[in-house]
């Protein structure tokens, strides 16, 4: 009987082996992947930015996506409110079209445009007070800056207000013993953490920290991370004289509700896995 | 016991003994130091008059003339009574306007420390005064020129007294010694800023580091370090420059030729942010401008643009204008 079994179970796995292999060869493009296509030697490496919002007709696109490529420098903007990818210039002030179906994706989050995508000179576009604004296929467009992201907030929406926060924590690795040690803390920890969505500094160093928070999800630990956003020249601001907040990013640590620590300074920012787990251990100075 | 000493002192050319007071050299020590005083603080201000003016208007002392006369009447006039008492002349005509002098100074820099402390003011603003050569916190200013000033002060009014020392007499050849240089002063502050004196002028200088380039006082001093955390590794060339300046509008294209074949260039600007964006759009700069703020920037220069390289966080050199660019030529 269990003889049986085995030779019928083997006809089934080399039946469903061969309908496999006689599918893929019927189908080879599902099977292998595409190559991808040549991206053009000068318009590739666009980085994703929240440094601006797209508005048309005076309305926001949260949806737009926007990329920056540094080095052109040049903007790319990707929305329905457009049939095509637009093209914006610095320098030259001109604004282009690129086909939509040229749009290169990179592994690394990055856009390009193909080699052989073909542009289209739409004009010159204008600076009206803090906005850029523009004309495409006949409609209007501009991009005005994204407001500050203020008050408490959690980790998605910092990465849905500032995409490229998703990129540097993506590239980030924290050291894997400390995030296992920290997966095993027990003791009610709660981490504050004061940002700016329009600080360079908090830009560099804050997704260091979402890293650690995403490594940590799901794994037991007690450790809860949130996020208040503050505005430029946040001395005033109520929760900013509350904790005493002189600077950003700041992050307060309070174990069974006692502060214990701040993460603060360059240093411990590069490595916050590390300084968390110096406060959390006593061994980093509570720092006010 | 009274100990009385006869001496002969020649004043104006002409020989005037008398018996000294017992105390005169204690007296001629405090015009002494205060008289050097006053020129260390005179040179620190002529090397960077247009500093001088910036923090004279700050203080709304530009009402009947420009900033830029105010500060040089004030540099010659402190100049004049500093090398009067540095020349032993200890008259009331240079005690009375020294002693104005000195309680002004501290009216300044008391108002200023109480109006940070109160938040009425940014503490990076206020210099002191010194001019950008001294970095001092207002509560540092207002101290030190309480104890430097004063004592030194009170001591020039010690042991005057016998016919020398009568009010209202003008020794020649030490007053025409102190106007020759309130005149010199004033001369030299008007032509400094053509004079290739930045870097003596200035806290930029080779071998001073980014991260020791610092404004505000206290625990939080805000450094170059941090506000352009680039500079601490690798070569750079970085510009200090005014967005609206047209000598850089018309550098963009070698900046970006150089940064595009691999060189690293940074714009330090107070300009703000909205202005950033602006140039960005309208010049399109392919290498980093960042928002640095003017209290921090302002004791870098006497005039933009100014350049200088950092290797490794280290200032190596520094250059009047724009950066020599190995490709811009």
């Amino acid at each position: 009987m269990t003889h049986r079994r085995i030779v019928s179970g083997l006809f089934l796995a080399v039946l469903l082996a061969t309908v496999a292999t006689v599918a893929n060869a019927a189908t080879p493009a599902a099977a292998t992947a595409q190559p991808a296509p040549a991206v053009d030697n000068v318009l590739n490496g666009f980085k994703r930015t929240g440094d601006y919002l797209l508005l048309v007709n005076g309305k926001p696109v949260p949806a737009a996506e926007i990329y920056r490529n540094d080095r052109l420098p040049a903007y790319l903007i990707l929305s329905q409110a457009f049939p095509n990818v637009v093209l914006l210039l610095p320098g030259t002030m001109t604004v282009e079209t690129v086909p939509a179906a040229k749009l290169v994706r990179a592994k690394d989050g990055t856009v390009g445009v193909a080699a052989d995508a073909d542009t289209k000179p739409q004009g010159k576009f204008k600076l009206e007070g803090d906005k850029v604004v523009f004309a495409a296929e006949g409609r209007t467009g501009s991009l005005g800056s994204n407001p500050p992201l203020l008050g408490a907030r959690k980790s998605p929406d910092l990465k849905n207000h500032s995409p490229e926060y998703i990129t540097t924590a993506k590239g980030y690795a924290p050291k894997p013993g400390i995030i296992a040690a920290l997966k095993q803390e027990r003791k009610p920890v709660r981490v504050k953490v004061f940002f700016g969505s329009w600080c360079p500094h908090c830009k560099e160093h804050l997704p260091f920290l979402m890293r650690v928070e995403d490594e940590l999800r799901g794994s037991g630990s007690t450790i809860q991370f949130e996020y208040y956003g503050l505005p430029k020249g946040f001395s005033n601001e109520p929760e900013a004289k509350k904790y005493n907040v002189d600077g950003v990013p700041l992050a307060i640590v309070f174990v069974n509700g006692k502060e214990a620590g701040r993460i603060r300074g360059d240093a411990p920012w590069n490595a916050p896995e590390a300084a968390l787990s110096g406060i959390l251990s006593g061994k980093a100075a509570a720092t006010r | 016991m009274e100990s009385t000493s006869t001496s002969t002192a020649t004043i104006s050319g002409a020989p005037i003994s008398g018996p000294q007071p017992r105390l005169a050299w204690l007296g001629t020590l405090g015009g002494v130091v205060l008289g050097g005083v006053l020129l260390f603080a005179v040179w620190a201000k002529a090397l960077d008059p247009s500093a001088f003016a910036d923090q004279i208007r700050l203080e709304g002392l530009d009402v009947l003339l420009s900033a830029q006369a105010v500060a040089l009447l004030a540099l010659a006039l402190e100049a004049g009574l500093g090398v009067a008492l540095l020349l032993g002349v200890r008259r009331l005509w240079v005690l009375i306007p020294a002693a104005l002098l000195v309680a002004f100074f501290l009216f300044l820099t008391g108002r200023t420390w109480w109006m940070t402390a109160h938040g009425l003011r940014s503490e990076a603003e206020s210099c002191g005064c010194f001019g950008n050569l001294v970095q001092r916190t207002p509560a540092e200013a207002f101290w030190q020129d309480l104890l430097l000033l004063v004592p030194a002060l009170l001591l020039a009014f010690v042991g005057r007294g016998g016919r020398g020392d009568l009010p209202m007499r003008f020794p020649t050849l030490r007053t025409a010694a102190a106007l020759a240089v309130a005149v010199g002063a004033a001369v030299f502050a008007w032509k400094a800023p053509e004079l290739p004196l930045d870097n003596l002028a200035t806290r930029l200088k080779p071998g001073v580091t980014v991260a020791g380039l610092c404004t505000g006082g206290g625990d939080e001093p805000v450094c170059l370090d941090r506000v352009a955390p680039d500079l601490k590794t690798g070569s750079h060339f970085v510009v200090l420059a005014d967005l609206a300046d047209p000598a850089l509008e018309g550098a963009v294209g070698a900046l970006n030729d150089f940064s595009n074949s691999g060189g690293a260039v940074t714009v330090l600007s107070a300009s703000p942010a909205e202005a950033q964006q602006a140039f960005f759009w309208r010049f399109g700069p392919a290498f980093p401008i960042v928002e640095t703020p003017e209290a921090l920037l302002r004791p870098l220069y006497r005039r933009l643009p100014r350049s200088f390289r950092v290797e490794d966080g280290r200032v190596t050199e520094t250059y009047p204008g724009l950066p020599p660019l190995p490709n811009a030529s």
